[in-house]
């Protein structure tokens, strides 16, 4: 039997004021003009809250980018989702966050691109930061969950003590520490990005005095970088077990990086009910389950602990959607990730490639 | 860990809410939920930042009679203990 969603991510736009580099929408990106309307997304929030979906994650680009969006929080919540607004804060008044408070947001998650202005402008392709401190100064004021997260890679690993200090005095209820996941653009530009064994070790040091420091103030997680783990991630807690991702224009995605396998077929909700989708969408199907496996995962004791990993990551490395992910210790391809890891160690400084607008 | 005192007045952390899922009680929470038998319910309807926890007590102590006060005590207060450390109940 197909279990239901837990979580939707709805990407209501890709249109951003940012050009970060390490963004994880696609490169190809979708124009406003092909955005699902207001009316669209009610239909597809309400369909959600009957298919039990609970979480909520309002994202993009910049959902705050979107007029309808006190609209959009409005019938979330009265679907009874769970609604989490994924922002980098930029253009968003105060007034404006607290018509949305009113309208039944739960949980903000803010993203802060390194604890100084000037590093922040270089991986943000924009001057932000100062703009964004404002904007977690009034939340802090407002009865909602407030999320910091901050993407770490090499660039900004050396002075980690320093940005969790900074985040720390934010006095949010919840941290996300993510290391860049390389997939979109943070793929292309990953050899810039990927951080070094040691800035690794120091990271999880400092993080894990800060949990501690912290305890009962302030919850840490941490999203590690799978290329240097010796099991891969459960990516999406599995193909179609627990999450869908819906483009700006409706089709819906296992993950959002799943647009990068050849040959697959996203339906859209403009033609199709999320409940079918979910359930019988040939998309869906492919990899859910642990039939599509090969060898080693096929007989593997962990092929229900990780799934095999992240479909995405083993055509991206390995060149096949089926394999295991390459970043499996296990993998026959895991040479690939130690010769990429051993590449960018080494690699001169780059020009960014910056994340473009649609 | 921070354990409550009897004078605490537990609540839930902003952003926090009580929900069911297939039938089931829940808590929500910032990117997740936990199932809550009918003790937990019966703990967190109470944490409502108005009951102190000597308060929950006795009127849990009504609900389960003839349970041990001391392992009763222990038992809630690690409850919300835990809770705390994962931002879904606040106290003081």
């Amino acid at each position: 039997m197909t279990s239901t969603p837990l979580a939707l991510i709805a990407e209501v736009t890709h249109r951003c004021p940012l050009r970060c580099v390490y963004c994880s929408n696609p490169v190809e990106m979708i124009s406003s003009k092909e955005e699902l309307c207001t009316e669209e997304w009610t239909r597809v929030f309400e369909e959600a809250g009957s298919l039990g979906v609970l979480h909520l994650h309002l994202s993009g680009g910049e959902p705050v980018a979107r007029a309808d969006l006190k609209q959009l929080v409005e019938v979330a919540h009265w679907n009874g989702l769970y609604t989490n607004l994924i922002t980098s804060g930029i253009g968003l008044s105060e007034s404006r966050f607290a018509e949305l408070v009113e309208a039944g947001l739960d949980h903000i998650q803010l993203s802060f691109q390194d604890s100084h202005e000037r590093p922040a402008k270089w991986l943000a392709g924009a001057n932000v930061h100062n703009c964004k401190v404002q904007v977690a100064r009034y939340v802090r004021r407002f009865s909602v969950a407030f999320t910091v997260n901050l993407v770490v890679h090499r660039q900004n690993l050396d002075h980690i003590e320093e940005m969790v200090a900074f985040i720390e005095d934010l006095a949010p209820d919840r941290v996300e520490i993510a290391h860049a996941q390389y997939y979109g653009w943070a793929l292309v530009n990953r050899t810039m990005l990927l951080p070094t064994r040691e800035q690794m070790d120091k990271c999880r040091q400092v993080v894990e005095a800060a949990q501690q420091r912290l305890a009962g103030r302030t919850r840490f997680d941490c999203v590690v970088p799978d290329y240097f783990a010796r099991f891969p991630k459960p990516c999406m807690g599995g193909w179609g077990r627990q999450l869908m991702v819906i483009d700006p224009n409706g089709r819906v995605l296992p993950c959002h990086a799943a647009g990068v396998i050849p040959g697959m077929t996203f339906n859209n909700v403009r033609e199709h009910s999320l409940a079918w989708i979910w359930r019988e969408s040939p998309a869906f199907q492919r990899f859910r389950g642990n039939n599509w496996m090969l060898e080693p995962c096929r007989s593997c004791e962990r092929r229900d602990v990780d799934f095999g990993g992240c479909r995405c990551q083993a055509f991206l490395i390995a060149g096949n959607p089926n394999a295991t992910d390459p970043v499996c210790c296990l993998s026959p391809d895991h040479g690939m990730v130690e010769e990429i890891l051993a590449e960018s160690v080494v690699a001169n400084q780059v020009p960014w490639c910056y994340r473009k607008n649609p | 860990m921070i354990a409550p005192k009897d004078s605490s007045l537990p609540r839930l952390a902003q952003g926090c809410r009580l929900s069911a899922h297939q039938g089931r009680s829940i808590v929500l929470y910032p990117e997740g939920m936990i199932r809550l038998d009918a003790t937990a319910q019966n703990i967190l309807r109470l944490c409502d930042g108005q009951h102190t926890l000597q308060e929950i007590l006795e009127i849990l102590a009504q609900c389960y009679i003839g349970a041990n006060p001391v392992r009763m005590r222990e038992d809630v207060a690690g409850f919300l203990a835990k809770l705390k450390a994962k931002r879904i109940v606040d106290f003081e």
